[in-house]
């Protein structure tokens, strides 16, 4: 910390995680050189898939809506002084209560009722599933990091057993639920601009981006606007003083962890409302853990951690691009960046900041 | 704003004031310059209210502690060791904010390690040894010898 209080605000809330990315693209492209791959090109590949065209970037924001969910999840737990690891789990629940809903009101219900009342859905879903060890954490003394990991695995079981015992319809032998009827189908991003007659090519890009947005203007007037916020980061920063205050920090514990899982559960919006129109497994495929990075990456802070999504969704979409058009390069090596990614902005994010701070001084003292 | 900023310290425990905030909502500007306005009173250095609280040196955190505490009007007040880590100059503004807050009709009640402390600011002395009150006496009544033989479990009559 003491390195970062020496860093002008500006530099430590721009240079320093942009310092640091680049430390990160430096290093995967030595590994990438070292495989006998183009740097230069596959940087090239990547951010062309990414962003050089409507449907790449559709791609790249849709996967980005995602991060942005299970982002703040970690967020707003580390907020009130928690490490959620199980934004994995509460994504998983949040699309079972989601799918839940849908299959539940898809044939009486209107599009307009029935959507809002599936992210409601997802998200007590997840808020339940995160309530948990958030409880146990508060009045049982069991570690939150230790209880979110196992209620991951309990997570997927449980959807396993469900989907292959009770949703799967007569008959079909996938472990997969029936599909939603119409009213159940959250609109793609290009079937909305459509409406308003503007042509888009069609991609799994839906409305959950909007609520995404919504989620992370939310989260930002919930920390730093709300007096509810405020509890909640005072319990965070220090548990002692804030008793001391007539906090009660175990009823914080329990609400960060509440609005963390509600927020992860509203993934479900985008996987299973958005895009796949059914319930089935692995549709998080790691997202809960790559919110993890992306809070990270974006400093706990709302537009950072869109910002962050943005740059993962680029590194998924453009990472995909990547393997398709580079022989020889396998989608693995974006793992690789993004693990360079977590280790040079989250665990070694200030390693840099007395070295920056001392240029910035002496680029001061020449101009 | 940075989390733990002077100005969310100089409000932790009095976030549902009316001044702190309205239906819900924190009123951080204003927050912001009533802490402005704490830290020229209490001469809290550096004055910079979005400053994390942990950035200021313990005496100016206590000072900050003490115009959270003081500047409310409270009826009653414990206060334990106020000027510890505090400069000399700030020591004796704090005595004349506790003698203050006397006059006004506060009910104080001071623990303090320090003898000088005691007879410059107390009205009545309670002195403690392991963990027991040995003694009550007046302010007039006290000597710094006196305190220190009941302190060390001297009986006196």
């Amino acid at each position: 910390m003491s390195g970062a209080a020496a860093l002008p605000r500006w530099a430590d809330l721009w240079l320093l995680p942009l310092f640091n990315l680049g430390l990160a693209l430096a290093a995967a492209g030595v590994v990438v050189a070292a495989v006998g791959q183009d740097p230069g090109q596959v940087l090239a590949v990547l951010l062309h898939g990414a962003f050089g065209s409507a449907r790449g970037f559709s791609y790249t924001l849709y996967y980005a809506t995602t991060f942005i969910f299970t982002g703040l999840a970690v967020a707003v737990a580390f907020h009130g002084g928690l490490f959620n690891i199980g934004g994995e789990g509460q994504a998983v629940l949040g699309g079972l209560g989601t799918a839940l809903v849908a299959l539940w009101g898809a044939s009486f219900m209107p599009a307009w009722l029935l959507l809002p009342l599936m992210a409601c859905g997802g998200a007590l879903f997840g808020m339940a599933w995160a309530a948990v060890p958030g409880w146990l954490q508060a009045w049982r003394g069991s570690h939150v990091v230790i209880t979110t990991i196992m209620f991951n695995f309990l997570a997927s079981t449980l959807l396993v057993w469900l989907l292959v015992e009770h949703l799967k319809p007569a008959g079909s032998m996938a472990p997969e639920s029936a599909p939603f009827g119409a009213a159940a189908q959250l609109p793609g991003l290009h079937q909305a601009l459509g409406w308003l007659g503007i042509e888009w090519p069609a991609s799994p890009l839906n409305l959950s981006l909007l609520l995404a947005l919504a989620a992370a203007a939310g989260v930002y007037l919930l920390l730093w606007r709300l007096r509810a916020g405020y509890r909640l980061r005072a319990v965070g920063s220090s548990p002692g003083a804030a008793a001391y205050a007539g906090i009660d920090p175990k009823r914080q514990v329990l609400l960060a962890m509440a609005i963390s899982g509600a927020l992860a559960g509203l993934v479900g919006m985008n996987e299973i409302a958005g895009v796949q129109h059914k319930l089935l497994l692995e549709y998080v495929g790691g997202a809960g853990f790559t919110g993890i990075a992306v809070a990270l990456m974006g400093r706990n802070h709302p537009a950072g951690i869109v910002l962050a999504s943005l740059l993962f969704g680029a590194l998924y979409q453009g990472g995909a691009e990547v393997a398709f058009e580079v022989s020889g390069f396998s989608r693995d090596m974006v793992v690789l960046l993004q693990g360079f990614i977590v280790l040079f902005s989250g665990a070694m994010a200030y390693v840099a900041a007395p070295v920056l701070a001392r240029m910035l001084r002496s680029g001061a003292a020449h101009g | 704003m940075c989390p733990r900023t002077g100005t969310r310290a100089a409000v932790l425990g009095y976030e549902d004031d009316a001044q702190a905030s309205r239906y819900g909502w924190m009123r951080n500007t204003a927050l912001r310059e009533a802490t402005a306005r704490l830290m020229e009173r209490f001469d809290v250095r550096p004055r910079d209210a979005t400053l994390p609280s942990a950035s200021f040196s313990g005496g100016n955190q206590q000072k900050l502690v003490l115009a959270r505490e003081l500047s409310r009007g409270p009826r009653v007040l414990l206060v334990g060791q106020p000027t510890r880590g505090v400069d000399i100059g700030a020591i004796e503004f704090i005595y004349g904010q506790l003698r203050a807050l006397r006059d006004a009709g506060c009910a104080l009640l001071l623990v303090s390690s320090e003898l000088d402390e005691i007879l410059a600011l107390a009205d009545r002395v309670l002195v403690m040894h392991a963990g027991r009150i040995v003694g009550e006496r007046p302010i007039d009544e006290c000597t710094e010898a006196q305190l220190g033989l009941m302190m060390a479990g001297e009986a006196l009559a």
